[in-house]
């Protein structure tokens, strides 16, 4: 909302600096979000006096600066006032947007030669470009503005005072009005103006309507548009002859009906839009526009002026199935007041009158369906300091509460009793109050109160400590953690999940980003695919975050980690072989992460179903207890897919994967040192490494550790076979082994590496 | 006599003082004390001196060349410990793993976190898809509502779910779940429909934090983000209520933090202002008691949130929001050690 200082001035002496007045606006919650001063209004047009007229034909004039000397055969005059392009073409009112018609500048006066433009009266304003919380509506015009300055500066404030006359012929001798649709519009009154000249407001109002950002019409509809942002009340005028009917019918739509409003669109209306009618055609769309077949032109003659109060609610709805927005649909929709519906019509009717020389009818018709009573709240001392922290005397707040056009029924210093005026429908109950005065006399003024209370800390705040601390040892291991969003498009997710399972957005902003990711995969993915295309092959990162599915008629977002690597092992130096990432890298930092959280009963499953993104033969399964992730190879076809410039490896894990963490409890540790054996041999290349290794440890109690610390195959190992060597520790309880014992031990596993694994072992066998 | 001995010892002296290996000092012990040496020399023609001046003489001779060895063994022994190997060039690089870190949104989330949860606030999450009911009806938002637009908010298929718009919806469901006293701060990922711009994108991450107790007021509110902008920022940050409206508390207001960049006195970064705009807060209407059945008339509690980018953007001085779901590894590199 544009407010004009000199507009304020009509209701509230005041005469602050306006960067004060915007300071005491916005800190008590009525934003200013810029000042203008109305120079800028006219940087389009240069504004000139005529100072002389020269022999030769030539005009002197003065543009404020100084004095220029022009030829033109214009008629100028001297001493008046004309405006100037920059390019020396004189402007009319059309186009300096003062008025709807082609005319020159014109100000009934003769000014001394010299005088400044801004310096002449109503030129010069200040705008403060406001905004307004859509819980006040009543700030929707000047005097709600100058209100609230009233109120914040303890300066008295006045309604706009005006008298009306009135004509012998009563309004209700020749009009009427009926209200079917009493819940949409719950009161209706008009007046009656007739023998108007329609014309051009005079150029004060016009000014204030320009500078408000409302282009002039004529003296009728300026004045609907003026007394609305003066009272904040939308009004609408008729053309009373092409109405085309004594009375005035408020109902509901059927759906289908149409009617062409005055921004010359034909509207389509659903069901149940409050309707003006002449009693058989649609005449305007209640409370958000009027009808293009009864709108004000250069010939009207009689006017029939309407003031009303719409149902916020039915409003709203209109406003949004019809898509327009009206500065009448505005206030509306948040809310006017019932009870400023006579004032604004005779507001109206009193200047229409005045601007057009028209005679108004003796009355005015109110019709309404209920009385709109105030509100009654009871303010104690009590709620305000438990509220807003701070003590205030009931005195001070009753000030402020008075300012705001409140009235103080009965009360003492402990509670007042005060009757909310309609046009404050936003104050409820006792905490509305309580923020009034808050506001009003400053947050500025609260102290922050840092003690805390004694409430018992932190109750379960270990998930997000936990997946913290996984998100630190990954970042120790040398990954970045990356945070993206989980939007994407049908072609980003179809390799992932079948399209019927995908999370889809009804009102995506683009194709891009419709659905809702189904797994980790893709979002890491271009990250990768981002870095590599600048050149970074090295990447390791990981994130920890939800992915989308149905579930029944609900939905779930379980959480994942997602870890990937690409590029070379180890960093590149020469402290490094050069070889790339594989298989066991990722798996070894799966293995390392489950380690480091002291989960050891984690199985990975060689040949089982992974999902198609994994290469089959270099994924694998991971397995703790029912939870399964994977990790593995990223497939040819998805690189192609993502542009990836080097293989990617990647372990997904849905989060619960890790619960169950194993609770620790101290056991007193084996401080005699373990023994240790090697044994080398020659087996299939087809036994898994793992079944080994836990057939080894189950041959007794006394194996503590078997580690493979050496595998190589080539020329020297037959075909299909591959060399294993193991390091196995033996140990016993409170005791050493004697060589003996473990000798017998190390037989054993020497027989089972042969009978069980047709090993050939060497020194044996070999 | 005299003045040779002393000129012998400032030499020595200097010698040892610039020798750098143990050869150079060899050289030098073969020049002072070697069988030619210059102090054995001098110990050879003490037998010249008249009787009464060879005590004197022979005294200082042997002083010096006692002095000669001590110089000598310790320039050996200190030049043991500062040499290293010849075989060895440890000016080559380290051995050095890969560096990772963590994402600055978490960082910043990370450090919101520390500084509530010390002051006894509990963590509490809530799901990212949501329902009408937590994200608006419950926290008393108009059925018509613009933020219900589906032009400002993310809808799913299934009637009435949709992307949560921020993190309120959590403070519902604690409170329909929990009995008060309740303190809980709850980061998230939110939504909005916004056209992506420097500003804006299409998913951003708040904490919304909660405190309900039979007596709690603004200046408590006031109270406990001045302690976080202090933590946060430094301790000078003053804090700064505007008021505001939202739907869902009352009083409302917009807090703003002063200016870190100026200190107050304006600058750019705050447009001239002193202060920069954080987000809003406010005490919980009561008929947001009233929908998770908390009697509005015994409890009273504040509510605020804060936007992570923004904060981030300001502690880094991140012009563009698009950066954080880039996820450059350019980008993510900077933000180690924070």
């Amino acid at each position: 909302m544009r407010i004009s200082y000199n507009w304020l001035k009509d209701f509230i002496q005041v005469d602050l600096k306006p960067e004060k007045i915007a300071d005491y606006l916005t800190m008590s919650g009525t934003e200013v979000e810029k000042i203008e001063r109305s120079s800028m209004f006219f940087a389009k047009g240069i504004a000139v006096i005529v100072v002389d007229k020269l022999d030769d034909g030539g005009v002197k004039i003065f543009d404020g600066k100084s004095e220029i000397i022009i030829n033109t055969d214009l008629p100028l005059e001297k001493g008046k006032l004309y405006a100037f392009s920059k390019d020396g073409f004189i402007m009319d009112e059309k186009e300096l947007g003062l008025s709807s018609f082609s005319r020159a500048l014109e100000i009934d006066k003769i000014f001394e030669p010299g005088t400044h433009l801004l310096a002449l009266p109503d030129f010069d304003d200040v705008i403060f470009e406001v905004e307004i919380t859509p819980n006040r509506p009543d700030c929707l015009s000047h005097i709600g503005i100058a209100r609230e300055l009233s109120a914040l500066l303890g300066l008295p404030f006045r309604k706009p005072e005006f008298e009306i006359e009135e004509v012998e012929e009563k309004i209700e001798d020749n009009f009427s009005v009926e209200i079917e649709d009493t819940d949409g519009c719950p009161r209706y009154a008009c007046r009656y103006i007739r023998g108007v000249k329609i014309g051009d407001s005079p150029l004060k109002m016009r000014l204030r309507l320009f500078f408000a950002g409302i282009r002039p019409i004529n003296n009728a509809v300026d004045v609907t548009n003026y007394v609305m942002l003066e009272l904040g009340h939308p009004l609408h005028a008729f053309d009373k002859y092409k109405l085309n009917s004594n009375k005035i019918v408020i109902r509901s739509s059927t759906a289908g009906e149409k009617i062409k409003a005055l921004d010359e669109k034909e509207y389509i209306l659903p069901d149940g839009v409050v309707l003006i009618t002449n009693g058989d055609m649609p005449v305007a769309i209640g409370g958000v526009i009027g009808g293009e077949n009864s709108g004000i032109s250069e010939r009207t003659r009689e006017i029939i002026l309407e003031s009303a109060y719409f149902n916020p609610r039915f409003i709203r709805r209109a406003s949004r199935k019809l898509q327009v927005v009206t500065g009448s649909s505005v206030r509306f929709e948040r809310g006017a007041d019932p009870n400023m519906v006579p004032f604004a019509c005779d507001r109206a009717a009193y200047l229409i009158a005045l601007l057009t020389g028209g005679q108004v009818l003796k009355g005015i018709i109110d019709v309404k369906a209920e009385e709109f009573k105030p509100r009654f709240i009871r303010l104690k001392k009590e709620t305000i300091q438990k509220v807003l922290g701070i003590k205030l005397d009931m005195e001070r707040a009753n000030r402020f509460l008075v300012g705001l056009g409140l009235v103080r029924k009965s009360g003492s210093n402990k509670a007042i009793l005060y009757e909310v005026p309609t046009f404050r429908h936003d104050l409820k109950d006792e905490v509305d109050l309580v923020e009034e005065v808050g506001r009003l006399n400053g947050y500025g003024r609260i102290r922050p109160n840092m003690r805390l209370s004694g409430l018992p800390p932190n109750r379960s705040t270990t998930d997000y400590f936990f997946k913290r601390k996984i998100a630190q040892h990954l970042a120790s291991m040398g990954f970045f953690e990356v945070v993206t969003n989980p939007f994407g498009s049908e072609t980003d997710f179809s390799p992932f999940e079948r399209v019927e399972n995908l999370v889809r957005i009804i009102n995506p902003i683009s194709l891009d980003f419709a659905f809702l990711r189904p797994t980790l995969v893709p979002s890491i993915l271009r990250v990768f695919s981002q870095n590599h295309r600048h050149k970074k092959l090295n990447c390791r990162l990981f994130e920890i975050a939800s992915v989308y599915r149905h579930r029944g008629l609900e939905y779930e977002e379980p959480h994942y980690l997602i870890i990937g690597s690409s590029g070379l092992r180890m960093p590149f130096s020469w402290g490094w072989g050069k070889a790339l990432v594989d298989i066991f890298d990722i798996k070894g930092v799966v293995e390392n992460l489950f380690n480091f959280l002291g989960i050891d009963e984690v199985e990975f499953i060689q040949n089982d179903v992974k999902p198609s993104y994994f290469v089959p033969d270099e994924s694998i399964v991971v397995k703790h207890g029912e939870t399964r992730g994977y990790c593995g190879k990223i497939t040819e076809e998805i690189m192609e897919r993502f542009e990836l410039k080097t293989p990617v490896y990647i372990a997904e894990l849905p989060f619960v994967i890790f619960r169950y963490i194993p609770k620790r409890i101290f056991k007193e540790f084996e401080r005699i040192p373990t023994s240790r054996r090697d044994v080398s041999f020659v087996v299939d290349k087809s036994t898994p490494a793992s079944n080994i290794l836990r057939a080894i440890k189950g041959v007794s109690e006394y194996i503590v550790d078997v580690v493979l610390f050496d595998l190589f195959e080539g020329k020297q190992i037959p075909q299909g076979k591959r060399n294993l060597t193991l390091a196995i520790e033996y140990q016993c309880p409170r005791r050493t082994l004697t060589d003996d014992e473990i000798n017998s031990i190390h037989q054993k596993v020497i027989e089972l590496l042969r009978t069980r694994f047709g090993a050939l072992v060497r020194g044996i066998d070999l | 006599m005299l003045s040779q001995l002393d000129r012998i010892e400032t030499e020595l002296e200097l010698a040892i003082q610039n020798a750098r290996t143990a050869d150079d000092v060899n050289v030098i012990r073969i020049k002072y004390l070697g069988k030619k040496g210059e102090i054995t020399k001098l110990l050879h023609t003490l037998g010249k001196l008249p009787p009464n001046e060879r005590p004197l003489y022979g005294k200082r001779i042997n002083e010096l060349k006692e002095k000669a060895n001590i110089l000598i063994e310790k320039k050996l022994g200190e030049l043991k410990t500062i040499s290293g190997s010849k075989e060895l060039d440890l000016t080559l690089p380290g051995r050095t793993h890969y560096i990772g870190g963590l994402h600055p949104i978490n960082i910043v989330i990370d450090r919101v976190v520390e500084i509530f949860t010390g002051m006894g606030f509990e963590i509490a999450s809530g799901p990212e898809i949501e329902t009408e009911y937590y994200n608006f009806d419950a926290l008393n938002t108009p059925e018509d509502h613009p933020a219900r637009d589906i032009q400002d908010t993310f809808y799913l298929e299934k009637s009435s779910y949709l992307l949560r718009t921020h993190t309120s919806p959590v403070q519902i469901r604690v409170m329909s779940t929990q009995r008060p006293p309740v303190r809980i701060i709850a980061p998230g990922k939110c939504f909005r429909r916004d056209a992506i711009d420097a500003t804006h994108f299409i998913c951003f991450h708040q904490v919304e934090g909660l405190y309900v107790d039979e007596d709690v007021s603004l200046a408590d509110l006031k109270g406990v983000l001045t302690v976080f902008a202090r933590e946060l920022l430094s301790i000078n940050v003053k804090v700064r209520f505007r008021p505001h409206f939202f739907p869902f508390t009352e009083p409302s207001v917009e807090y703003d933090f002063s200016c870190i960049f100026c200190n107050g006195r304006g600058c750019r970064i705050c447009k001239n202002t002193g202060w920069i705009e954080i987000s809003g807060a406010g005490m919980v209407q009561n008929d947001v008691f009233k929908n998770v059945g908390y009697e509005p008339e015994k409890w009273r509690g504040y509510a605020f949130g804060m936007g992570i980018e923004r904060i981030a953007m300001l502690l880094f001085g991140i012009d563009d929001i698009r950066l954080f779901y880039e996820n450059d590894l350019r980008f993510l590199s900077q933000f180690r050690g924070v």
